[in-house]
């Protein structure tokens, strides 16, 4: 290496190149999933949806890489920040140490995104592509959340940060607005001063970034709000701002004394925080769209609902992130010993923290949907019209009686607490870098992909690929429906087996399953509710139904199962 | 029968590739200071996370007060103090908080002695543990270990990269939980003078095998260091009997040498060299005289002669 840009470089593309290979070959196969299962009557090519779903899939290699660098830094401070601290100290300029790690995972994300895109389209397509409008796109969903997420430590300039890049991109200002004739991959912006007014602002962006690590590399902040730490991952921070949180530790028993504990870090008061925050950040982008965009029709009712819905999946991450305990901290995921060492079972700390974690989530919901309630109608132009359609919806779910409702409330209840829990262990398994799970998840894909070559190699004729690509869907149904009860016996019996549960605990775990399955059953059945016979559904998708009546009970043994995992290695 | 507080029989765990600990055998019994020594990466920690629960014996077995830490952690915790490494405690809380959580788990926490150690730290129990320095920090988590009067007092590295002050400080308290009847201290440490001013028992590993358990008393016995002067320069290095180790060359060497002095005068003699100098070897001594020692699990130098 002959000078320190190289070096900078070489150093970015020896940790991402492992991720960037997986992330190509997830790639590919998300494309040819989505193409193929489109109606071949319908736009076959739909490079909207394509290219969202490989962005998303390229911003996950990038954060996962950005966090495995992370983690080699060794951090001492938050999440937020310029995260290569230790070159700091390394005789380069600043701008070659952001411009170098900047252009190299720009690099990556385009040879991830055009390497798929390419294969695609020489075996499938073979249709005509815009190289540079898709291109430019890539670049810019790359350079600007690695901007946004290095300019600044501090996490309330952070956010604000966030709010108005999200603004400035829903106005079209980061990224230009195209048109795509029909079954086609050929994107036409409006002219070429939109490319130019994005390249404005993302230079605007680079400065800003350029300013804020200079700051940052001589120990200081460009923004020093509140006490200029993080808030994003810190949320006991909540209690230094606000006095009311901080009550006294019980200590009359240690299941209150850690009841208190969970309360301080993710109880009620961070779910009220969380929920006002999110639903006053989702008014705030309205406001500043309408700022750019005087004659934007935004403040709809669907527009609030998605903007809203995505806050929340965010206060919820921040909410069960830390679960099982797990979380950053010198730049490291681990558990703290203090944690580990907490006399109480780990089915004890388990059910106490996720109680009270599953509780703030739905807390953080009830307070958003109740502030959208009552703030709506002086700041959405068509709530009226919804609240009654919603309404009405609520209503019609009293139409089979109270009981008939109840049934549907505690069923939609216990499936999202079921998809948090099961959200959670993800978070925390790939936070912890399993490997297993990492070749898991590698596999899966990949095992997609060869699937859909070795169709595509036998089959050409495209009607008949339809038909098999259904009959092997249905097939690997069959594999879900044989896995949930596999997992719940495994789990159970190796929670047995390591003394998490007793057999008279684990018996009504199991009842307590038992029970969601029949409320499942009567809910699939009951002639006043799916009535799931009259809808000629074939075998396999009854079956599958019915096992995911199963699911809140593989929920709960896999989430003890881990918190043993974490807790004994 | 002497009770045994600790028992780990036949301990091996490997991270990947890498054996942290290999057949490691070890009791404690009660009452008595134990030393853990050994050199970075030697399985220290890994040994003591094991006696904590927080690792899972995968091969042999680990039994705290006759009950196994991983499926009892909730009885075995509640009788041990521990000293984390990295003093991890939850720096969210302030002292007092922590004081009253760390006590609610413990239905020995005796208030009283913890104010008197915050009171001798000069620690203000309003203050938020995020805001001290690693010192002060220290002393905090030493205190929310011993202020329930633990019947197992585990304490890894509790010197680690604190300054002479805090040092006698935390050592004061740790003489002062070992002096009550019954208790019993482990303790790991890089500074050899404090296990050997502290302990009555040294376990000593290296590469995750135990090449010494002794106790102090028998390890100071038996252990010489001797200075040896021979007619003619010896190249290479001598070959005397019941040498551990031994260094310098052409006709001055040093050794150390350990059981009775027989043999290893009667080598020396044979060699036309004769003893200059003799004394019994300090810990530090010892310990660099056993890391440098090839063992296996069979081969296991065992000196305890107590249980």
């Amino acid at each position: 290496m002959k000078n320190p840009s190289q070096a900078l470089a070489w150093s970015a593309y020896s940790l991402s190149w492992p991720a960037l290979l997986a992330q190509i070959a997830g790639a590919v196969s998300v494309i040819f999933l989505i193409i193929l299962s489109l109606d071949p009557e319908v736009d076959s090519a739909e490079p909207i949806h394509v290219a969202d779903i490989v962005l998303l899939g390229s911003l996950v290699f990038l954060y996962s890489v950005m966090l495995h660098r992370k983690q080699k830094a060794g951090r001492a401070t938050a999440a937020l920040g310029f995260p290569y601290t230790t070159e700091f100290s390394l005789p380069v300029s600043t701008h070659v140490l952001i411009l170098v790690p900047l252009l190299s995972f720009c690099l990556l994300t385009q040879i991830a995104v055009f390497v798929p895109g390419m294969i695609v389209n020489l075996s499938i397509l073979d249709v005509e592509v815009s190289i540079f409008p898709i291109s430019f796109i890539v670049f810019q969903y790359t350079i600007i959340p690695l901007m946004l997420t290095w300019w600044t430590q501090n996490g309330l300039a952070g956010i604000a940060g966030w709010l108005i890049a999200i603004a400035l991109y829903m106005s079209g200002l980061l990224i230009p607005e195209f048109t795509r004739p029909h079954n086609s991959w050929v994107l036409i912006a409006e002219s070429s001063s939109a490319y130019i007014t994005s390249l404005l602002f993302t230079a605007g962006l680079l400065l800003l970034t350029y300013i804020g690590v200079a700051q940052q590399r001589s120990g200081e902040v460009i923004f020093n709000f509140g006490n200029g730490g993080s808030v994003i991952g810190d949320t006991q921070q909540l209690r230094n701002w606000m006095p009311l949180p901080a009550m006294r530790c019980p200590t009359a028993s240690p299941i209150r004394a850690e009841i208190w504990k969970e309360r301080q870090l993710h109880g009620e008061y961070n779910a009220l925080f969380g929920g006002i925050t999110a639903v006053a950040a989702t008014f705030a982008i309205i406001t500043i769209i309408q700022f750019f965009v005087p004659g934007a029709n935004i403040p709809t009712f669907t527009n609030v609902l998605f903007l809203a819905l995505g806050m929340y999946v965010a206060v919820c991450t921040s909410l069960i992130i830390s679960l099982y305990g797990v979380r950053y901290r010198n730049g490291l995921a681990s558990v703290s010993v203090s944690d580990k060492t907490t006399p109480l079972s780990t089915a004890q700390l388990t059910v106490i923290r996720s109680s009270v974690t599953l509780g703030s989530a739905l807390l953080a919901g009830l307070v958003m949907a109740a502030s959208i309630w009552a703030l709506g109608p002086f700041l959405i132009n068509d709530f009226a019209e919804m609240r009654t359609s919603i309404l009405e919806n609520f209503q019609s779910m009293f139409v089979s009686g109270i009981a008939g409702a109840a049934l549907r409330i505690t069923l939609v209840l216990i499936s999202f607490l079921t998809g948090l829990i099961l959200y959670a262990t993800f978070l925390t398994w790939f936070m912890l870098q399993s490997r297993k799970m990492s070749i898991g998840i590698s596999v899966i894909p990949a095992y997609i992909f060869l699937v859909v070559i070795f169709l595509l190699m036998f089959l050409g004729d495209r009607d008949d690929f339809y038909l098999i690509q259904d009959a092997v869907f249905q097939k690997h149904l069959w594999v879900i429906v044989f896995l949930i009860p596999a997992g719940i016996i495994f789990l159970s019996q190796s929670l047995l087996r390591v003394g998490v549960l007793s057999t008279q605990e684990l018996i009504w775990v199991l009842a307590l399953g038992v029970l969601v399955q029949v409320l499942n059953l009567i809910w699939l059945f009951g002639p006043n509710n799916y009535n799931v016979m009259e809808l000629g559904l074939s075998i396999t998708k009854i079956s599958y139904l019915v096992m995911q009546g199963f699911l809140p009970l593989l929920a709960v043994t896999l989430a003890l199962w881990t918190s043993d995992r974490i807790r004994h290695g | 029968m002497t009770e045994l507080v600790v028992e780990v029989r036949n301990l091996s765990r490997s991270f990947g590739k890498t054996e942290a600990l290999h057949c490691v055998d070890f009791q404690a019994s009660k009452g008595k200071v134990y030393g853990l020594v050994g050199a970075n990466g030697a399985g220290k920690t890994t040994l003591i996370k094991h006696l904590l629960g927080l690792l899972r014996a995968k091969s042999g077995t680990v039994r705290i007060f006759g009950e196994d830490p991983v499926r009892s952690p909730e009885s075995v915790l509640k009788r041990i103090g521990y000293l984390s490494e990295d003093r991890d405690i939850p720096d969210w809380m302030s002292i007092d908080e922590l004081m009253r959580y760390t006590g609610a788990y413990h239905t020995a926490w005796d208030q009283h002695y913890a104010d008197e150690l915050l009171e001798t730290f000069s620690l203000d129990p309003g203050k938020k543990i995020s805001t001290l320095s690693r010192g002060m920090r220290a002393q905090v988590a030493l205190i929310s270990a011993v202020a329930h009067r633990p019947e197992l007092l585990i304490l890894d590295e509790p010197s680690s990269g604190l300054d002479a002050v805090v040092r006698k400080d935390i050592l004061n308290a740790v003489v002062r939980t070992i002096s009550e009847e019954g208790r019993t201290v482990i303790f790991s440490s890089h500074l050899l003078d404090e296990v050997e001013r502290l302990s009555d028992h040294v376990l000593m590993i290296h590469n995750g095998r135990v090449t010494l358990d002794s106790s102090l008393e028998l390890i100071n016995s038996t252990h010489h260091h001797s200075s040896i002067r021979f007619e003619n320069p010896q190249t290479p290095a001598p070959v005397l009997a019941d040498t551990a180790s031994i260094s310098g060359d052409g006709r001055f060497w040093s050794a150390i040498h350990q059981g009775p002095k027989g043999a290893f005068l009667e080598s020396i003699k044979q060699l036309g060299g004769e003893i200059v100098e003799s004394r019994n070897a300090t810990l530090e001594e010892v310990f660099v005289s056993r890391v440098s020692r090839p063992n296996s699990c069979d081969q296991i130098v065992t000196e305890n002669s107590e249980t």
